[in-house]
């Protein structure tokens, strides 16, 4: 994910990459769902189908824009409808905790954060949509742009997720 | 890699840090703090390990994780061995090798110091600065606030408030006449990259920060974090090549300026205990000055039964293997500053007010461990006017 050819580079052919941490019970059905209605979005996004919303550590988004991820959504249920009763809301808190560090690290906006249920598979389509867009606008996350500034740690870490 | 090849890196290390010299008297695991709750793990084990036994094995065991690197062996071994050092060396080739510590947060504060070696990223993190604080854009003093913002964000739970420590920092300067610099793009110093092997991500992190500094002219550096201290001055150096500024952590920059004219009487007596952060105490030798600090700030300071050189680690190094045992070194900790009967802790260390907080936020705690914990730089200017 992490290097980019020249073509990819210019702004105008610049396909952004996204993650979705979906959780198991209402967002990863809801694209699922998507898939089986055949709706048509992005094909920008993988989709990392998780427990629990509750269980996106910032570490996860941390560590997907280390490695080159354009945007990450975290799609979890709805408060009232979630699986394991605190899990939306430990997602909303640790999210939370994540949006105020990602900011100043400068990516602020190519960040999500969205409750979508099992039976809204056109909001996961039009959350996808939205996203798709937007990032594409900002343009590429910078941590991709030049390979060289990957150091040997980070190289390492690549190889552990592939 | 090759085990004799690894056990060669190592040789090399061993000379340079005396660790060949072991008497193997054991002083080092009798002192330690972490084997004192962690009986599987022994300072002179690892070292006899790395040197007589030269064990390969030593790179993946996750033990290798566990040293806090705080020095308090090293002020009893007899032979003056550096063993930090010869961790730092053998945890650089073991990260090289594969080998991991077990990192706190699923691993976020590492991950986001690695991007923050990332020349590209264009961080936005000034928002903390307003208009009662004075900064110059082209004073030679810089005050370096290093992760402070990402703590009190990363840590708001916590109640931990970092950047209070700086803006007090600031307002101290003001006070005494000084205008200190802040740069927007500054980045996290490495420290702890460094002592946890990623040396490359280091090196990245303190290329762009010393280019920053060289661009700007810097002379001096203050700075509210003895982990920044010693690195922005030593670890640079050691990197580098002669860096070309001075640093000082602000209460060593108190206790040499601060006038008589800071001298306050409080109106309720305040009774501190004070934590020697180990880059501040045995890492910079900065022993008086907190204490100094302390007392011109009018607070009556009283001495917890292990301080000074044998003060005790607040239980985390580099956000690796928090355990049990860190917690138990935290909690042991904090009951010996309830005994001395003050009413608060001041530290001078963004990491051990983090650390220590998240002990106490253990709700089955008793009252004997709860204290309230303060920045030594915060309680000084409690009083300016």
């Amino acid at each position: 994910m992490r290097s980019m050819s020249k073509r990819e580079l210019d702004q105008s052919n610049f396909e952004p990459k996204l993650v979705a941490f979906c959780c198991n019970w209402c967002s990863y059905p809801a694209a699922d769902g998507a898939g089986a209605s055949r709706m048509q979005y992005p094909v920008n996004v993988h989709i990392l189908r998780i427990p629990c919303g509750g269980r996106v550590n910032p570490g996860f988004v941390l560590r997907a824009f280390e490695l080159g991820a354009d945007g990450v959504l975290v799609a979890t249920c709805h408060f009232e409808d979630c699986h394991y009763m605190f899990g939306a809301r430990q997602a909303a808190e640790n999210y939370k905790r994540l949006e105020t560090v990602v900011r100043i690290l400068g990516m602020g906006k190519r960040m999500r954060l969205e409750w979508i249920s099992a039976a809204e598979s056109p909001k996961f389509v039009r959350v996808i949509r939205e996203m798709t867009e937007e990032v594409r606008k900002i343009g590429p996350n910078p941590m991709r742009l030049r390979a060289s500034s990957l150091t040997a740690e980070q190289e390492l870490a690549t190889c552990v997720v592939a | 890699m090759q085990a004799s090849d690894t056990g060669d890196r190592i040789m090399e290390d061993l000379t340079e840090t005396r660790a060949s010299l072991c008497l193997d008297c054991g002083k080092c695991t009798g002192i330690c703090p972490v084997a004192r709750t962690n009986h599987g793990y022994s300072p002179r084990l690892m070292l006899l390990r790395a040197t007589q036994q030269r064990d390969p094995t030593l790179l993946k065991d996750p033990i290798l994780w566990d040293c806090l690197t705080c020095r308090l062996c090293e002020e009893r071994c007899p032979a003056r061995i550096d063993y930090v050092g010869l961790m730092q060396k053998i945890r650089t080739v073991a990260t090289q090798t594969g080998g991991k510590g077990l990192c706190s947060h699923g691993e976020a504060l590492h991950s986001m110091m690695r991007i923050m070696s990332n020349a590209e990223i264009k961080p936005q993190r000034m928002d903390w600065l307003n208009d009662g604080l004075q900064i110059s854009a082209s004073s030679e003093v810089l005050f370096f606030v290093g992760c402070a913002p990402y703590f009190d964000a990363f840590f708001a739970d916590l109640d931990v408030c970092v950047l209070n420590a700086v803006k007090d920092s600031i307002r101290l300067l003001n006070r005494m006449g000084i205008k200190p610099r802040i740069l927007a793009d500054e980045r996290c110093c490495g420290h702890d990259l460094l002592w946890s092997g990623a040396k490359s991500s280091f090196q990245q992190l303190a290329a762009h920060n010393l280019e920053l500094f060289r661009q700007a002219g810097i002379k001096k550096i203050l700075t509210a974090c003895p982990e920044c201290a010693v690195t922005l001055e030593q670890s640079y150096a050691d990197s580098f090549g002669p860096v070309g500024y001075d640093v000082q952590h602000m209460v060593e920059f108190l206790d040499q300026n601060m006038g008589a004219d800071f001298t306050h009487v409080r109106q309720k007596p305040l009774k501190v205990t004070y934590q020697d952060p180990c880059r501040l105490g045995r890492y910079r030798g900065a022993y008086a000055a907190s204490r100094n600090v302390l007392r011109t700030a009018a607070a009556e300071v009283v001495e917890m039964s292990h301080s000074q050189r044998r003060a005790i680690c607040c239980g985390v190094a580099n956000w690796m293997n928090c355990t049990n045992c860190s917690k138990q070194i935290q909690m042991d900790r904090l009951r010996e500053a309830r005994e001395t009967g003050a009413d608060v802790l001041a530290t001078a260390c963004p990491k051990c007010q983090i650390h220590f907080k998240c002990a106490m936020k253990d709700q089955n705690l008793g009252a004997d461990c709860r204290i309230e914990i303060k920045d030594v730089v915060s309680i000084a200017a409690e009083l300016m006017a």
